[in-house]
């Protein structure tokens, strides 16, 4: 087999993008990894599955809300499914594997966002 | 295995020969004396002087690619410092594979052909570098269109022909010193002020530590 090789304009372009790199990429900041400690308050939330119907396909969203204040929560949409049970039952293994807490213990009660529906 | 090892000794004994008497003058006799085999037994591996000099160039095509991947690993003058060092280490050791650089491409056009594409990629590099350090304001715009492209051939021409040009002129010190201050004082006067401090501080040093220098 002939062996790979860049021919002369490819190999120049490449040398270029190589020498380019130098003035383009910057070295990151310490605050560009906040988003580590950001998003430590997610090891404490609940994680609720929730199946709704959009666009004629049914959605699944986990929602993440902190344990002791529920109102600090996230959505996250996750995929769609045709079939609703098989996005229930695809929700139901999404809730297991995001939540931290596997045997969950940490609730939160629908009571505890105090929705007015008036 | 005993094939490989085999094999692998004959290259080896090869290049050893090459060196010394250049590709010209080497039989396949004294390869197969060189490590004490008979021709025929080499003639089992290799069939003529042709097929081992196609099989070195391609054990020494894997080193030569390993010379262009050191491109731009520092984002200063010290890049092209340890590209020469490295250079030079690949003269020193196989100097028949420059010394002969006719003789093989005339023997094999395959290795002619893996040659020319070395070459174009070994100017194509140092042009680029000259680029790059003109944009960190190291070296001064090129005064003239196609200048530092005759520049980055004639740094070739000085690195291939390193030792053609020593053997010539009768000079036997060959060290890494005096190679890379021929190579570096070709860019020196293209350097502007904040070229040269940094050509002094960061290179100079290196170059001082090789034994060789002429100043």
């Amino acid at each position: 087999m002939k062996p790979f090789n860049l021919d002369d304009s490819a190999y120049n372009e490449l040398l270029n993008l190589l020498n380019n790199q130098h003035f383009t990429e910057k070295p990151g900041s310490e605050s560009d990894m906040d988003f580590l400690s950001d998003d430590w308050w997610l090891r404490d939330t609940a994680v609720i599955e929730n199946v709704v119907k959009r666009e004629g396909m049914w959605e699944i969203q986990l929602v993440f809300a902190h344990y002791q204040e529920p109102c600090k929560l996230i959505k996250r949409v996750i995929s769609r499914h045709t079939c609703k049970n098989k996005a229930e039952l695809s929700a139901w293994y999404m809730r297991r594997l995001a939540a931290k807490d596997q045997r969950g213990t940490l609730k939160v009660d629908i009571d505890d966002f105090k929705l007015c529906n008036s | 295995m005993a094939d490989l090892n085999t094999k692998q000794k004959i290259l080896h004994a090869s290049i050893q020969l090459f060196n010394e008497n250049g590709l010209a003058n080497v039989r396949l006799q004294q390869i197969a004396d060189e490590i004490g085999i008979s021709v025929g037994n080499l003639a089992y591996h290799f069939k003529n002087k042709e097929a081992i000099v196609g099989a070195v160039n391609e054990n020494l095509h894997e080193e030569v690619i390993e010379i262009l991947a050191a491109y731009r690993l520092f984002p200063n003058l010290i890049d092209f410092d340890y590209q020469l060092s490295k250079y030079h280490a690949f003269v020193e050791k196989y100097p028949f594979y420059f010394l002969d650089l006719l003789e093989i491409e005339r023997m094999s056009p395959a290795v002619h052909s893996t040659r020319q594409q070395h070459i174009n990629k070994m100017i194509s590099q140092i042009r680029k570098r000259l680029d790059f350090n003109q944009r960190r304001g190291i070296i001064k715009p090129e005064p003239r269109s196609g200048i530092y492209d005759t520049l980055a051939t004639s740094i070739w021409g000085m690195i291939s022909f390193w030792h053609a040009q020593n053997a010539a002129r009768g000079i036997t010190c060959n060290s890494a010193g005096r190679f890379k201050e021929m190579v570096w004082n070709l860019i020196y006067p293209h350097f502007t002020k904040l070229g040269i401090a940094e050509f002094e501080q960061l290179i100079l040093p290196l170059i001082k530590e090789q034994p060789g220098l002429s100043s």
